[in-house]
């Protein structure tokens, strides 16, 4: 097994005279989860077809577990949920997934048995000979998941696959990823939702504008910047802009700031200068960047 | 089961579950039954004039006609179905985004297009060779008038149908739902004109005429193929009730029909190619 699943070197596509995916260098690790960032119209998806053979690239190349793009050897051991998915209503769940296991290859004997365990895994064991005309968005959204593990493949793309999902589906989504992560499979999530994306990856990419941005392991990524939430009354502008000149602003709204501190021993720093300035100090808070934040920041840095 | 079977099979079902297929086929029986009770009462009816000293070769001539007049819209009602259960088979696809769980799976995308070509056209088929049978077997019954060739005439039906999803398959591929469907529709409207023209051209000698005629068949087949399963039934001399007035003076060559299978090839393979460089 390759020790990169997904590599993608000055992968391009170009509509027109318009890019939709300007350049895009990616190295994504076997058995990782990876988490694929950026904001509408970054190119997300556009670069996920390219990787699936569903857009044709403009240029650059790419691999998929060690074989380049456009192998169909390689398909085989490949899963996806299309974000926008529709799927044949007039099937019966358990007719979807013997047709896509069709498409697979599996046998008989293989579909029956993996069948019975993907709608046990997403939680349709009920609803097997229903017609998914009468599946809710969420149900279609779980059995799009299982017919992109149906095969137990070791690549596995998900692109938004929380979307339409409740808190409860949601958990069941984290934990078949968590299963597929103890499985050694290596799965590309492509989600709007980050708190989704930093509870369950390893490492993310942040695109904009079809380039990638930022990158590397959410340890790496978070561990790099703290911040400091503080509530406090009668911070005067005078007060502000002496804090602004030795701390990074991170945010601010009322009573409400908070700076990013490259040193946690600056805390004391912080409430000694604001209480000599005056404000009463009601709420102090040291904590990691989250994903969120550090999405947000990467954005504006970068013109979003 | 290889893709391309996988592909049509499920193409098949599809096409069946459509109402545009359930449309055709209540159609179809609601016109042949029609056809029957018409023929019963002809035939009930049919008073022989007196210069005929054998009466069965009036009422072969009368229900031959009749036979010849229901097969051109057998013809027109496979052409309707053909049409609008193919018209959608890659671009409603692509529109509705379903292509995006099936092309990533490990089968060629020339696979999609011949899978869905071999069930659509196959439906097609099956609808045209249903409906003649069903008209050959009426005429038996009613006028016992039979015709081994009949066979011939619902094969040749049954490969306007094949013909006609392969080519709207093709414009699939190439334009959105409802331009590929009037596209077709029209191709197969001035093919048939065309026909009309070319046998009027006969008529009043005109070569002119009949190269236009002809022109119209080599751009689509599909008259040519209806006027041979026509001749096969052995009625074209006397069916001036057909298609019109201009049925039955010149009758196709072989050649028409080896350009039918030709073009067959060629639609798909045209489908095929604009399929496999089309972003989805």
């Amino acid at each position: 097994m390759p020790e990169l699943a997904v590599t993608t070197q000055q992968l391009r596509k170009v509509y027109g005279t318009t890019p939709a995916v300007a350049s895009l260098d990616l190295a994504v690790p076997t058995g990782e989860i990876f988490g694929f960032l950026g904001p509408n119209g970054a190119g997300k998806s556009t670069c996920v077809k390219m990787l699936l053979g569903l857009v044709f690239p403009t240029g650059g190349s790419g691999t998929l577990l060690g074989a380049p793009l456009g192998d169909h050897r390689i398909k085989a051991r490949i899963g996806f949920l299309p974000e926008q998915f529709r799927f044949h209503e007039w099937f019966t769940a358990r007719e979807f997934l013997d047709f896509h296991g069709q498409l697979y290859g599996m046998s008989g004997k293989q579909r029956k048995r993996h069948i019975a365990d993907v709608l046990a895994l997403v939680n349709l064991e009920r609803a097997a000979a229903q017609q998914l005309r009468t599946f809710s968005k969420g149900m279609l959204q779980r059995i799009g998941i299982a017919q992109a593990v149906l095969h137990d493949p070791e690549l596995i793309f998900l692109d938004e696959p929380t979307s339409a999902l409740d808190p409860i589906g949601r958990r069941l989504v984290r934990d078949i990823i968590r299963q597929l992560k103890a499985e050694k499979k290596t799965v590309f999530l492509n989600s709007h939702l980050l708190s989704e994306v930093e509870a369950v990856c390893d490492r993310v990419a942040i695109i904009q504008r079809g380039e990638v941005v930022r990158d590397g392991t959410l340890d790496e990524l978070l561990a790099s910047r703290r911040l400091l939430d503080v509530q406090a009354q009668g911070m005067s502008e005078s007060t502000l802009e002496r804090v602004k000149a030795r701390w990074e602003l991170a945010a601010h709204e009322g009573n409400r700031l908070t700076l990013a501190l490259t040193d946690p021993d600056d805390v004391p720093h912080v409430v000694s200068m604001l209480v000599a300035a005056g404000a009463a100090v009601h709420h102090v808070e040291l904590r990691h960047e989250s994903l969120e934040d550090l999405f947000v920041r990467t954005v504006d840095d970068t013109g979003a | 089961m290889l893709p391309i079977f996988v592909i049509a099979k499920i193409t098949l079902q599809e096409g069946i579950r459509k109402k545009a297929v359930l449309g055709g086929v209540l159609l179809a029986a609601a016109f042949v039954t029609l056809y029957g009770l018409g023929m019963y009462f002809v035939m009930r009816d049919l008073n022989v004039p007196e210069r005929f000293v054998n009466p069965d070769v009036f009422r072969d001539a009368v229900s031959g006609q009749l036979l010849a007049a229901a097969l051109n819209v057998a013809g027109m009602l496979t052409a309707l179905v053909a049409i609008f259960t193919s018209a959608g088979a890659i671009a409603t696809e692509v529109e509705q985004n379903t292509l995006h769980a099936i092309i990533p799976k490990p089968l060629m995308r020339w696979q999609v297009l011949v899978g869905k070509c071999c069930g659509l056209g196959a439906m097609s088929a099956a609808f045209a060779i249903a409906t003649t049978v069903a008209l050959l077997t009426l005429t038996w019954l009613f006028a016992g008038f039979f015709s081994w060739s009949g066979l011939q005439s619902a094969l040749l039906l049954g490969l306007l149908g094949i013909l006609l999803s392969c080519v709207t398959v093709c414009a699939s591929t190439l334009l959105s739902t409802l331009t590929a469907g009037v596209t077709v529709i029209m191709l197969y409207g001035l093919a048939m004109v065309g026909g009309m023209v070319e046998q009027l051209g006969v008529l009043l000698d005109n070569q002119v005429m009949q190269n236009i005629g002809i022109i119209a068949s080599l751009l689509l087949p599909s008259d040519a193929l209806w006027r041979m399963a026509a001749q096969r039934l052995n009625v074209q001399e006397l069916a001036i009730l057909a298609g019109g007035p201009f049925e039955g003076f010149s009758q196709p060559s072989l050649f028409m029909l080896a350009w039918a299978l030709l073009y067959i090839t060629f639609a798909v393979l045209l489908g095929v190619r604009v399929f496999a460089r089309k972003d989805l």
